[in-house]
């Protein structure tokens, strides 16, 4: 197979690299491990309460539907790279395609299978429509075990695990990386309670529980009012060698405290900070909206314990300068941006370095990396909001135009 | 709270913290709180909140910290350090605080009366006749006091 450019990963940075790319007439052909594409956005909910938030999830629909509509654009899901070795005419590489194991036309989204199986997360429902997709990266057969569990308890014969992976040999000119990120796993902060104390979650939790449709606040006594959102878990935080800001949890948090509020006007939001960082255009009028509707404590929590009411209680230094231990209904952890897991692996593949922050290629804005024809784009790079991942993918993806036609120009001469 | 003459404060003083041991981490605080949140002393005594103290140094409030005794109150627990992202080491800074102090003789008369026991008995309480005739009563060993070592160090 050949292609002009191809796209590690189907986020919003992969795909609209792609789709910038078919626009100026190249062939991209988009590499995405999940069964799904997407990326994290695709695990979004809007945020809009009556009024646009400008959260950005929309633009994914967006993108979505223009890559699916071209012509020049091929998405390979549940596929990774191999291999990949530099040739004169740009790279040779080998991917490892994984059929899909669910035939979309069969299954109904009846959950027989997630009943039955044994690892969560294995079975998940697609983010577009209410069917089911398998992740072969968790699957226990595609680790080496036996369970066929979830074949044997569907009953429309959408399941099957024994199509063969194929190994295909693509030649590509350019290679765009927007493998993105991983969200922080706040098991690394062990005192903010996550895992061990209820009523905490992280926001990208409740992101996804919103969009389902699964979260309510609940009614009588055990109904959720107070909400402590906990801010900078995972960022600015050189103690874990995260020092950096992730730059989207101020803006993701206080619209979702917007969005609860505006759903469930007696919920009462409180968000703890150290300092709020703004990069978006009219966050000034945003800040100042939220703070008539949630009360913005600047002191970072030292603790978060199960109170002896069973209910989350964050130990915190007043504005008054008294120790204070505060229940809430839920403590939402503002989790930040990690580099991706796959970044070591796409470093060996590729033959380029991890930036000083341990995200993938050069410090700074650029989009070009010590490879030639070799292009990052989005949050692989550096934290970055949607909007910010799709003006960098726009630029990576003009960079590697570029170069295709100083390519194709040599070819001819 | 009394006003703070912007003329009075003395700049270098930050940069004598953190030229002591232990002391450089002082500069990276963003003043997030978290250490004085987890401070054992903050709680049962405001005065000491080594938020205020890192702000205090960083301001350059060389006399109102030096000849204070909150300086003093640290337990040396670690707790600050233990919730501090920005890796300041507070503990440390205290130490180094401490240190200066000491260099430019602002240690309290109680302090120096314990240096003197230590000097004196190895010990900060003097074992007399009467607690270990109530130690033998007891069966327990004699206690002897060892002030040599002490000595030594203490110069
Ligand atoms: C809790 C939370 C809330 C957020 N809320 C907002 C918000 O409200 N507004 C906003 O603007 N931003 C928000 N963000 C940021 C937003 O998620 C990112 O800007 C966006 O997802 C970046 O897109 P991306 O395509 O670069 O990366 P991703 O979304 O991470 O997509 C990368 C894709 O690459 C795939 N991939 C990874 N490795 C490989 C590989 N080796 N081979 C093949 N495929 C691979 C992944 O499966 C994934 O599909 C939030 C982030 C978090 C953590
Ligand atoms: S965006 Fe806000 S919460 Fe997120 S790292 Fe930056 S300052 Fe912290
Ligand atoms: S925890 Fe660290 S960064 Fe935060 S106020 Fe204390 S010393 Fe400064």
């Amino acid at each position: 197979m050949e292609t002009d450019a191809l796209i590690v990963g189907a986020g919003v940075a992969g795909l609209w690299s792609a789709w910038e790319l078919a626009l100026h007439g190249a062939t991209a052909t988009i590499v995405e491990a999940a069964p799904y594409p997407g990326g994290h956005v695709a695990r979004f909910c809007c945020k809009a309460t009556g009024r646009c938030q400008k959260c950005g999830a929309c633009l994914l629909e967006d993108v979505l539907r223009k890559v699916r509509g071209s012509d020049r654009i091929t998405t390979l899901l549940g596929s990774t790279v191999l291999e990949a070795s530099d040739t004169d005419r740009g790279f040779d590489l080998t991917l490892l395609c994984r059929p899909p194991r669910i035939f979309p036309d069969r299954c109904d989204g009846c959950g027989a299978c997630t009943d039955v199986c044994p690892v969560p997360g294995a079975l998940v429902q697609s983010p577009f429509d209410r069917r089911m997709v398998l992740d072969q990266q968790r699957c226990l057969r595609f680790q080496g075990g036996e369970c066929r569990a979830c074949e044997e308890a569907c009953t429309r014969g959408a399941v099957n695990l024994d199509m063969p992976a194929q190994k295909i040999p693509v030649s590509a000119s350019a290679v765009v990386l927007a493998a993105g990120f991983r969200p922080f796993d706040p098991l690394e902060k062990p005192r903010l309670g996550y895992g061990r104390v209820p009523g905490v979650v992280t926001a990208a939790e409740l992101d996804e529980l919103i969009r389902t449709d699964k979260w309510f606040p609940g009614a009588g006594a055990s109904r959720t009012r107070s909400v402590a959102f906990i801010q900078c878990v995972g960022s600015r935080d050189a103690k874990i060698g995260r020092n950096y800001c992730s730059r989207v949890c101020c803006g993701y948090a206080l619209r979702l405290a917007r969005l609860l509020r505006s759903r469930y006007p007696d919920i009462e939001p409180t968000m703890f900070y150290m300092d709020i960082q703004s990069f978006e255009r009219d966050f000034e009028a945003r800040l100042g909206e939220a703070a008539r509707e949630a009360r913005l404590i600047r002191s970072m929590p030292a603790e978060i314990r199960t109170g002896s009411d069973g209910r989350p209680e964050v130990v915190y230094e007043g504005m008054d300068e008294k120790r204070v231990a505060e229940p809430y209904d839920m403590v939402v952890l503002s989790v930040g941006i990690s580099p991706g897991q796959s970044l070591g692996n796409l470093c060996s593949t590729f033959g380029i370095d991890l930036n000083s922050d341990g995200f993938l290629g050069p410090d700074g804005e650029a989009v070009t990396t010590s490879q030639d024809g070799l292009f990052v784009a989005g949050a692989v790079q550096a934290p970055r909001s949607i909007e910010d991942s799709v003006s960098h993918a726009i630029k990576a993806a003009a960079a590697a135009d570029r170069y295709l036609r100083r390519m194709a120009n040599r070819e001819k001469q | 709270m009394s006003r703070i003459n912007l003329n009075d404060l003395d700049p270098s003083f930050k940069h004598r913290v953190a030229e002591q041991p232990g002391g450089q981490g002082i500069k990276a605080c963003f003043a997030c709180k978290a250490c004085t949140a987890a401070c054992p002393i903050t709680a049962v005594d405001a005065r000491y909140d080594p938020r205020k103290i890192i702000r205090m140094a960083l301001l350059g409030m060389t006399e109102e910290i030096l000849h204070s005794d909150f300086i003093w109150l640290c337990s040396s627990c670690y707790g600050c350090q233990e919730v501090c992202p920005q890796n300041v080491s507070f503990t440390e800074v205290m130490f180094a605080i401490k240190n200066l102090a000491a260099a430019e003789a602002c240690v309290p008369p109680g302090l120096t009366g314990q240096r003197l026991l230590l000097k004196a008995h190895g010990r900060l309480y003097e074992i007399s006749d009467f607690e270990n005739e109530k130690r033998e009563k007891m069966g327990l060993p004699r206690i002897k006091e060892h002030p040599e070592d002490y000595d030594a160090l203490l110069g």
